[in-house]
């Protein structure tokens, strides 16, 4: 290894974190969307570069992704609160005037996420290989017990009004029933494109990609061009209302669902951070915002540094799977150097959601998202025609209509998270239920 | 006042603001949080530090390697042991293998793809009794280490020594020690293709095993090899035709001579012996060893153990009618002539190019082409012999793959080119495969 | 306890039974179902473990008929007819000689303020006591201080003339989502006993409904070796929910048509603080995986965890030795360190922070607030 071999790296995670930052910004967009993308574009250039450098680009973009998406998710969703029972958090600081405040909070936890990563992962190799080859063979009723979790966890939303048991039962199970509804339509998606997708067959390793846009991004972007906005001014603190320990208890609860998330197959952030929030009693808004930022930098990262953790080499998420199509992690030192531009990133990132917020909150009560919405939604269309063509689109609009049904029956969005959860883990417990559709 | 958090105008002394529900009081500072992002530079030091400074695998002893190594990156140093060996299909080599011993236990490393395109442009290749420092990624169930990269093995070749055909032919075992490195010069004189690989005899004498391996990655190209007078690299291996088995006591010849009735009967093996007598008519030969003589009973082949040969001998220990002797005719009883061969490394030296030249004098080991025509021929079941007459003169032609000739009928005219041996003290022009050699006949 | 501590105890439980089943029929026949032929059998014990909140929160709530109701809105605040309310309800289970229930429903603001109020029983001077409280935000609760009502608007009490019996003596906050209700019993002789939200803890969490279910393993998987152990997994994940659930202060009624009232609890821990719940759960991970080694270990010899003191004990021991001393090890190297550590290091922070522990009736009223809000997050 040469000064210039690691500048050249520590330039390649920047210029990756730059274009993944940039990306971020656009709500609905998911980086691993992008990353497919440019995946497609090395394989054509691969004699050109260090697959390393491709490698640390690639990281970057990712990392940034888990810390910038934070400006999206904040400013341009709907605060729409007719429709909803309850407000979640970080909605009710923007109706406060606090978007920043919540910004920083999320900014927080994603930082503590990646202290979790580059600082403890590495000092609990042994245990974490340990306990991998000790649960490898039980998977199929571990997952499964996260599904079960989830179906069974779900209380019933309700206001205790009503004139007789059955008129309650039917209030109360009215989300949870959207929730099972969501999850069965979601689980026979995923059973389909899973075991025969329409999409034609050189786009088809891009499979999971529409249903996955249609169940996440289009569905959100709908409700936010149908929902009213109303944001008021934004102030910009130099303090945040919180304690050391709240974020310390919503850090350790995320970090800990996100390494759960990141360390089983299957199960998602989303997923993951929720069991997380159960298994530390977590209470209040602010520990949920800092685990909500810590989970997520914890499941989409922490995926990688398990990638490359010399005695595990766990190949999770979608970036884990595409750099193994053309690079196979071997050394300490790639794991260094992996572990190295993680933190780069992660600082840069964490300053580019800082002041890209501050500029925002600025000016968000001028801008109207619907425009931007509208935008992303072109691009996301057009993306997932030109990487899965017209059947791609088709299989969109449908995994959009199932997305929604969360969205307008306020039941939690989790349950999309079936189209891979329930595939994965029925071929693990080897229960062929694809027979029932005539997939094979 | 205003609110810290919302920013709205709340009476001074208060310690919640009325509209958003903060704290006034207990609050953290963004800045605060700013140097703690700022302090991730030090992890991002430390791992450049770390990076830069190689992160060094430490050795592991193979005796360690257990179930939670399994696709662990590890780091190995030892001799290779035995030679290399590799897996083809009809376009290239697809998996080039070699086993790894560091004292403790054995590992074989395997070699995919663009690894091992690296590795012949690299010249990197293993070579039995070098010593190997090697980084992989260990398979458990397999018990081997796969090399994702070439610059993680480092390749050690010990010195080697000079030695002549003459010492090393008929050796005995204790003389050299396997592995020990040494380089021979001669003329390959002949060439048998097996599936491991090439024996090549080199002067008549001496067998030098060019590895499958070596051919099939182009590093040693023994039609080059075949028109030269060499100077042959490698490694010594003592081989025994026989591996030796538990049923056999290895004994010492005077020990079993001087305790003949706590022998009687029992089945023995004698290591090194050398023929002094034979007699064909009761399927005898005689062998002395470390001072003694005995005679050896072989009920099949005793014609091929002529005197002055040193042989191996496993039999049982019996008296017949009167005489101590050993009896070889039991299924798993053996007379072999074991010898000290040469297992080539991937180089060689040139020592003095030769030409094939067109009715040259039937010199030892010179290379001569001949053009006449076939005036007798005998197939076998491997090799072909020919004779020919050309310059008014006849010669004799052996041929040791019979695949090299076609067409062949007396009178037809052939053109002969290859290498001229002594052959029970007449000259003979050989004629090897997979070396420029040919025949060819004119129909 | 939270939902999600119950269901890992269940399947705490059911890794248990599933090494004990293992031993017991030998052959490894349980360890193979699970482990070649991926029975789920363990998700039972997770099921059947957090089953009984289910039945609770799910069904038994909307089968509690209400007599009176209680619905105010943000513009019509009227403490006396909370407290009257109540105080005619314990009368009137007294002098009818039946149960009367009273729901007192939220009152909500917007979708994420809601309007506080409480209510207290004061059965020594026989008296109901309703404090209109703040605004409140969402789930954290937090107060909007120039939200509060002047207090001789905000307070109201009610006087009653029965023997009241109240064994949860706590004050009830009511604020977000559905609202809690009370049931009162007559008793005899003048005495009449409150229970709060009396749908809860009855029925669903008794050792009964365990044996109850227990069979739904043979349903399952038949009389076989499996079906047995469906059947232990299912009763023991049962009733692990009801024996944590008792070390709370609410505790449950054991043995409903035999017993009608709930059994007080051990009073060891509330039920929804931070650290009993993380330190339920650590010990909970941590001996899920050292009975999925012990079974990998039953079925292919390959111990990962490799405990010290089993070295001490020579090759030769039998897999029950092997499993108990084993186990013994693991607890006192890796579960009661960190966990006594972590307690000493909390109970310092407190010490040095001067937080008090809560009084028995802060507690109860903490875990009254738990138990309606905590299981609808």
């Amino acid at each position: 290894m040469t000064i210039g071999y690691l500048l050249m790296a520590i330039a390649f995670v920047l210029i990756g974190s730059l274009i993944g930052s940039a990306l971020s910004m656009l709500p609905g967009l998911h980086v691993y969307n992008v990353i497919g993308f440019f995946l497609l574009f090395y394989f054509t250039a691969s004699f050109v570069l260090d697959p390393m450098f491709m490698v640390l680009m690639l990281i970057g973009m990712l990392v940034s992704y888990a810390f910038v998406f934070t400006i999206p998710s904040i400013y341009f969703s709907a605060p729409d609160d007719s429709t909803m029972f309850v407000l979640m958090p970080s909605l009710r600081y923007l109706k406060e005037g606090r978007g920043h405040e919540a910004v920083v909070l999320i900014a927080t936890g994603a930082l503590t996420g990646l202290f979790a990563i580059v600082l403890f992962v590495p000092l609990f190799m042994g245990p974490l290989s340990i306990v991998w080859d000790i649960v490898s063979t039980h998977l199929h009723w571990i997952i499964g017990a996260v599904i079960a979790y989830m179906l069974l966890s779900e209380f019933p939303k309700d206001f205790g009004r009503h004139k007789n048991p059955l008129h309650g039962l039917k209030e109360g199970w009215k989300t949870i029933m959207a929730g099972y509804l969501t999850f069965f339509l979601s689980s026979i998606l995923g059973l389909i494109t899973f075991n025969k997708t329409i999409v034609p067959a050189n786009h088809a390793f891009q499979s999971l990609m529409a249903p996955l846009i249609g169940l996440f991004a289009t569905s959100s972007i709908i409700l936010n061009l149908i929902s009213k906005y109303e944001i008021p001014e934004q102030n910009i603190p130099k303090s945040i209302d919180s304690t050391p320990q709240e974020i310390l208890h919503g850090a350790v609860a995320g970090s800990s669902g996100g390494l759960f998330a990141a360390f089983l197959p299957a199960v998602t952030a989303g997923v993951g951070g929720y069991m997380a929030s159960h298994a530390f009693a977590q209470k209040g808004d602010k520990s949920f915002l800092v685990s909500m930022g810590a989970s997520r930098v914890v499941y989409y990262v922490g995926a990688i540094a398990l990638f490359f953790l010399p005695v595990l080499h766990l190949r999770r998420g979608a970036l884990a799977m595409g750099i193994n199509l053309f690079f196979t992690p071997e050394s300490v030192q790639q794991f260094y150097l992996v572990d190295m531009g993680i933190a780069i990133a992660g600082i840069f990132a964490f300053f580019v959601v800082i002041y890209a917020s501050k500029f925002l909150a600025k000016r968000i009560y001028k801008i109207n998202p619907k425009a931007l919405n509208l935008i992303v939604l072109g691009i996301v269309v057009a993306l997932v025609y030109f990487m899965t063509s017209w059947q791609g689109l088709i299989i969109m609009s449908v995994a959009t209509a199932i997305g929604l049904i969360p969205v307008l029956f306020n039941s939690r969005r989790s349950h999309c998270l079936a189209v891979i959860l329930v595939p994965i883990w029925l071929n693990m417990s080897g229960i062929a239920l694809g027979g029932f559709f005539g997939l094979w | 006042m205003k609110c810290p958090s919302c920013g709205r105008e709340i009476p001074d002394d208060s310690e919640i603001c009325p509209y958003c529900t903060a704290s006034i009081k207990h609050r953290v500072k963004i800045r605060t949080i700013y140097v703690i992002a700022i302090s991730l530079v030090i992890l991002v030091a430390s791992y450049g530090v770390l990076a830069y400074y190689g992160g060094e695998v430490p050795i592991t002893k193979i005796k360690d390697l257990g179930l939670t190594d399994n696709y662990n990156f590890i780091r190995l140093h030892g001799k290779v042991d035995g030679y290399p060996w590799v897996y083809e299909n009809d376009y290239q080599v697809t998996s080039f293998r070699f086993k790894l011993n560091d004292g403790t236990g054995s590992v074989t490393i395997k070699v995919y793809g663009d690894v091992i395109k690296r590795m012949v442009e690299e010249h990197k290749i293993p070579a039995m009794g070098d010593t190997v420092d090697i980084k992989g990624t260990y398979m458990y169930s397999s018990n081997s280490l796969i090399l994702n990269n070439i610059d993680y093995i480092e390749i050690e070749k010990p010195e080697h020594k000079g030695v002549k055909i003459d010492d090393i032919f008929n050796a005995a075992p204790w003389e050299y020690k396997n592995g020990d490195k040494v380089f021979v010069n001669g003329n390959i004189t002949s060439v048998r293709e097996f599936s491991f690989g090439f024996i090549c005899t080199i002067d008549e004498k001496f067998d030098v095993l060019i590895p499958r391996a070596y051919y099939s990655l182009h590093i040693l190209n023994i039609s080059e090899m075949g028109s030269a007078y060499l100077q042959f690299y490698g490694a010594l291996e003592f081989y025994q035709p026989v591996a030796p088995s538990d049923t056999y006591k290895v004994v010492n010849l005077p020990d079993l001579l001087s305790n003949t009735e706590n022998y009687n009967g029992s089945y023995v093996r004698i290591t090194w012996a050398k023929v002094t007598d034979r007699n064909i008519l009761n399927n005898t030969i005689t062998v002395y060893s470390n001072g003694s003589y005995i005679p050896v009973y072989v009920r099949n082949g005793v014609k091929y153990y002529a005197p002055g040969d040193y042989v191996e001998i496993q039999g049982r220990f019996i008296n017949y009618k009167g005489n101590w002797e050993i009896s070889v005719s039991h299924t798993n009883d053996f007379v072999t002539e074991p010898r000290w061969e040469l297992i080539e490394d991937p180089t060689y030296k040139v020592l003095d190019k030769k030409e094939y030249v067109p009715n040259g004098p039937m010199k030892e080991f010179s290379l001569v082409e001949i053009k006449g025509t076939i005036v007798d021929y005998r197939i076998f079941s491997y090799s072909v012999s020919l004779t020919i007459w050309a310059n008014n003169q006849s010669y004799m032609v052996y041929v040791e793959n019979k695949a090299m000739v076609k067409n062949m009928d007396y009178g037809n005219s052939v053109v002969i080119k290859g290498i001229v041996t002594l052959y029970n003290g007449q000259p003979e022009i050989k004629v090897r495969p997979f070396t420029n050699d040919v025949v060819e006949v004119e129909v | 306890m939270k939902g999600f501590a119950h269901f890992l105890a269940g399947l705490t439980t059911a890794t248990f039974v599933v090494v004990i089943a293992n031993m017991y029929y030998g052959n490894n026949i349980i360890a193979n179902e699970i482990v070649v032929h991926k029975a789920l059998i363990i998700i039972l014990g997770g099921i059947f473990g957090i089953l009984p909140d289910t039945i609770d929160f799910r069904f038994a709530k909307y089968l509690q008929k209400h007599d009176y109701e209680v619905d105010m809105d943000e513009w019509n605040l009227n403490p006396q007819l909370v407290a009257t309310t109540l105080a005619k309800a314990i009368d009137q289970a007294n002098e009818e000689n039946r149960e009367v229930n009273v729901m007192l429903h939220t009152i909500k603001i917007s979708s994420d303020q809601w309007r506080q109020y409480s209510v207290q029983f004061d059965t020594k001077n026989k008296k109901v006591i309703c404090e209109i409280g703040p605004i409140i935000s969402g789930f954290e609760k937090r107060p909007y201080i120039t939200s509060y009502l002047p207090p001789e608007k905000a307070h109201a009490e009610a006087s009653f003339k029965a023997d009241l019996e109240y064994n949860y003596d706590a004050v009830t906050h009511v604020d977000i989502l559905s609202g809690p209700d009370f049931s009162f019993f007559p008793e005899g002789n003048n005495k009449v006993r409150a229970d709060f939200i009396p749908w809860h803890r009855r029925w669903g969490h008794s050792v009964t409904m365990g044996i109850m279910f227990a069979p739904i393993g043979f349903m399952l998987f038949g009389f076989t070796p499996l079906g047995w152990t469906a059947f232990w997994i299912i009763m023991l994940g049962y009733w692990s929910h009801i024996l944590t659930d008792h070390f709370g202060l609410m505790g449950s009624n054991m043995f409903p048509p035999f017993t009608t009232k709930r059994v007080p609890g051990f009073k060891v821990t509330r039920s929804m603080s931070t650290l009993a719940n993380v330190y339920t759960n650590y010990l909970d991970i941590l001996l899920i995986t050292f009975n999925v080694n012990a079974l990998n270990y039953a079925l292919s010899g390959k111990d990962y965890l490799s405990m010290q003191w089993l070295s001490y004990f020579g090759e030769n021991i039998s897999y029950v030795e092997w499993y108990l001393i084993g186990i013994m090890n693991y607890i006192v190297y890796y579960i009661i360190p960190p966990i006594l550590a972590s307690y000493l290091i909390v109970a310092w922070i407190r010490k040095r922070k001067g937080v008090k522990e809560l009084s028995e009736k802060e507690a109860r009223t903490a875990e009254q607030l738990e138990e309606l809000g905590g299981a609808n997050v």
